[in-house]
C-alpha cells in the first residue's frame, strides 16, 4: 500500500532527490577543503598562501563558469550540462587525489572541479521547468542538501584522511560521484516534464492547466535589463555576496578581536550551516504560500538583524546570537531569487541570467573581504564594515519589499484573454 | 596590503567554501577525539542511507517512466 503511494510521486520529487545528492556530496566536499591543507603543505613542504592559490582561482573560474554553464543550458538543456558536470567534478576529485604539488592541484581543483560546480543556472532552469506551485520548497530543498552534505561529508573526509590518506578521501569523493551521482543525473533527471508525458500541474491537486507565461518573459538575456525586478533582484544578491563572503572570511578573526577562542568560533558556523539547513527549506516553503518578494526581504532584513548583534552585543552572547540568527537566512537568498528570475523572465534565457546574478553575488563578496581587511587594519576592530552590512541588508530588504511581483510574476499574471 | 596579508589565512568562496584553517583544526580535533567505533557506525550507516537513497530514486523513476 506504502509503496504504490511513493510510486504515485510527482517525478519532479525524484529530480529534486537527485539533485539534492548531488549537491551534499558536491557541496560537502568542496567545504572539507579546509580540512587537507596542513597535510598537502606537510606533504609538499609549501605554506598555506601557496594552497590557497588553487582555492583562489577555484573562486574566480566558479563565478566565471556560472553565466557560461547557464548559458549552455539555454542552449543546449540543463540535463546535458549536469551531466557532462557531475562527470567533470567526479573524474577531477580522482585527479585530486593525484596532485603532487600546487601546480597539478590548481588544475585539478582550480579549473576543474570549480569551473564544473557553478551549476546554479541549469539547477535553476531544471527545477523551474518542473515545478510550478511549489518552486520554492523544491529549490530550498536541493539548496539544503548543501547543508547537510557538509554536515556528513566534512567528518567523513577528516576521518578517512587522519586515519587512512588524503589522496583515498578525495578518490571516496570521486568514487561517489560517478557510481551513485552519475547515474542519477543520466537516467533521472529530465528536462521537462513532457519528456516522460506528465504534466507540470500534476504535482498540484486541483486541475489546472494554465500555461506559464509573463509580461516580461524575454528571448535575449540583455532585455531583462531593461526592467526594474533584475536590477532590484541583482542588488539584493550583490548585497548577499558582501554578507556573506565578509562573514565567511573574518567571522573567526572577529571572534578572536572579542576574545572567544577560533575553536568555539568554528563550532558555532557549523550550527550556523545546520540551522541554515532547516531554514533554507521553511523559506522556500513560505514563499510558496505567500509573494516570494516579502520572504526575501525578511531574509535580508534578519540577516541584518544578525549583523546588528555582532555589533551591540558582546562576546559569546553575539556569537551564538549570529549563529542563529544569521543561520535563519544563510542560503536562503539562493532558492528565492533563483524563483523569482524564472517567473519575472521565464526559461528561453533563465540559465545566463542566473548566471549574471550570481557574478553580481562573486563581485559583491570579492569587495567585500578587501573592504572589511582594510577597515579592520585601519580602525582595529569590525565595527564600520558591520555596519556597512547592516545598511547593505537594509537597502537590499527595501529593494526586495519594492518589486512589484502581482505585476510582473507569472505566478500572478493573468492574460488578457481577447 | 591587507589583502595580501589575509590571503595569507583564508581563502574564501561561494557561500563559505572556504579554506578555514580555525575550523580545519577544530574539525579535525574534534574527529581525533571521538570513538573510532562510533565514528565507523555512523559513516558506514550514513553511506548505506545515501546508497539506499540514490537506489530508491532510480527505482521509482524506472517505474514512473515505464508508465
Amino acid at each position: 500500500m506504502t509503496l504504490i503511494k511513493i510510486s504515485k510521486i510527482y517525478y519532479g520529487w525524484l529530480i529534486v532527490g537527485a539533485l539534492f545528492l548531488s549537491s551534499a556530496i558536491g557541496v560537502g566536499t568542496r567545504q572539507g577543503f579546509g580540512v587537507f591543507v596542513d597535510t598537502w603543505g606537510e606533504d609538499w613542504e609549501v605554506n598555506v598562501s601557496t594552497i590557497s592559490l588553487a582555492a583562489a582561482i577555484g573562486w574566480l573560474v566558479n563565478g566565471l563558469a556560472a553565466p557560461i554553464l547557464g548559458q549552455m543550458a539555454d542552449k543546449y538543456g540543463p540535463k546535458r550540462v549536469l551531466v557532462f558536470c557531475t562527470f567533470v567534478v567526479s573524474v577531477g576529485s580522482i585527479l585530486v587525489a593525484s596532485s603532487f604539488n600546487v601546480f597539478t592541484l590548481s588544475i585539478y581543483y582550480g579549473f576543474l572541479i570549480a569551473f564544473a560546480t557553478g551549476t546554479g543556472g541549469p539547477i535553476g532552469i531544471l527545477l523551474s521547468k518542473w515545478f510550478k506551485k511549489r518552486r520554492g520548497v523544491a529549490m530550498g530543498a536541493v539548496m539544503a542538501g548543501g547543508s547537510i552534505g557538509s554536515l556528513f561529508f566534512v567528518p567523513l573526509l577528516t576521518f578517512i584522511t587522519i586515519n587512512f590518506s588524503w589522496q583515498l578521501a578525495w578518490i571516496m569523493v570521486g568514487f561517489f560521484g560517478l557510481v551513485l551521482v552519475l547515474p542519477l543525473s543520466i537516467f533521472v533527471l529530465k528536462d521537462k516534464p513532457d519528456e516522460i508525458l506528465q504534466s507540470v500541474e500534476s504535482q498540484s491537486n486541483n486541475n489546472e492547466t494554465k500555461v506559464e507565461d509573463g509580461p516580461l518573459w524575454v528571448d535575449k538575456w540583455s532585455n531583462a535589463y531593461n526592467s526594474k525586478p533584475m536590477w532590484q533582484l541583482s542588488i539584493g544578491y550583490f548585497v548577499c555576496g558582501i554578507t556573506t563572503a565578509s562573514i565567511s572570511v573574518h567571522f573567526i578573526k572577529w571572534a578572536i578581536s572579542e576574545n572567544i577562542s577560533p575553536y568555539e568560533a568554528a563550532f558555532s558556523f557549523s550550527i550556523l550551516s545546520a540551522v541554515n539547513g532547516i531554514s533554507v527549506i521553511a523559506s522556500g516553503y513560505f514563499s510558496d504560500k505567500f509573494e516570494r518578494k516579502l520572504i526575501l526581504g525578511m531574509v535580508y532584513f534578519v540577516r541584518g538583524l544578525a549583523f546588528l548583534a555582532l555589533i551591540l552585543l558582546t562576546g559569546k552572547i553575539a556569537l551564538w546570537t549570529f549563529a542563529i540568527v544569521g543561520g535563519m537566512s544563510w542560503l536562503a537568498t539562493v532558492p528565492l531569487t533563483t524563483a523569482l528570475t524564472s517567473e519575472f523572465y521565464g526559461y528561453k534565457k533563465l540559465g545566463s541570467l542566473l548566471g549574471l546574478i550570481n557574478m553580481s553575488h562573486q563581485i559583491g563578496g570579492a569587495i567585500a573581504v578587501l573592504i572589511f581587511g582594510m577597515i579592520y587594519d585601519y580602525y582595529g576592530n569590525y565595527d564600520l564594515g558591520l555596519w556597512v552590512g547592516v545598511i547593505a541588508l537594509i537597502i537590499a530588504s527595501l529593494a526586495s519589499f519594492s518589486i512589484k511581483e502581482k505585476q510582473f510574476s507569472s505566478r500572478f499574471y493573468k492574460p488578457t484573454e481577447n | 596590503m591587507f589583502f595580501f596579508k589575509s590571503k595569507e589565512k583564508i581563502v574564501t568562496n561561494h557561500h563559505g567554501d572556504s579554506i578555514n584553517p580555525e575550523f580545519a583544526e577544530w574539525i579535525v580535533d574534534f574527529i581525533s577525539h571521538l570513538s573510532q567505533n562510533v565514528l565507523y557506525v555512523v559513516f558506514i550507516f550514513g553511506i548505506i542511507f545515501f546508497i539506499v537513497f540514490s537506489i530508491l530514486i532510480l527505482f521509482f523513476s524506472r517505474k514512473n517512466q515505464k508508465k
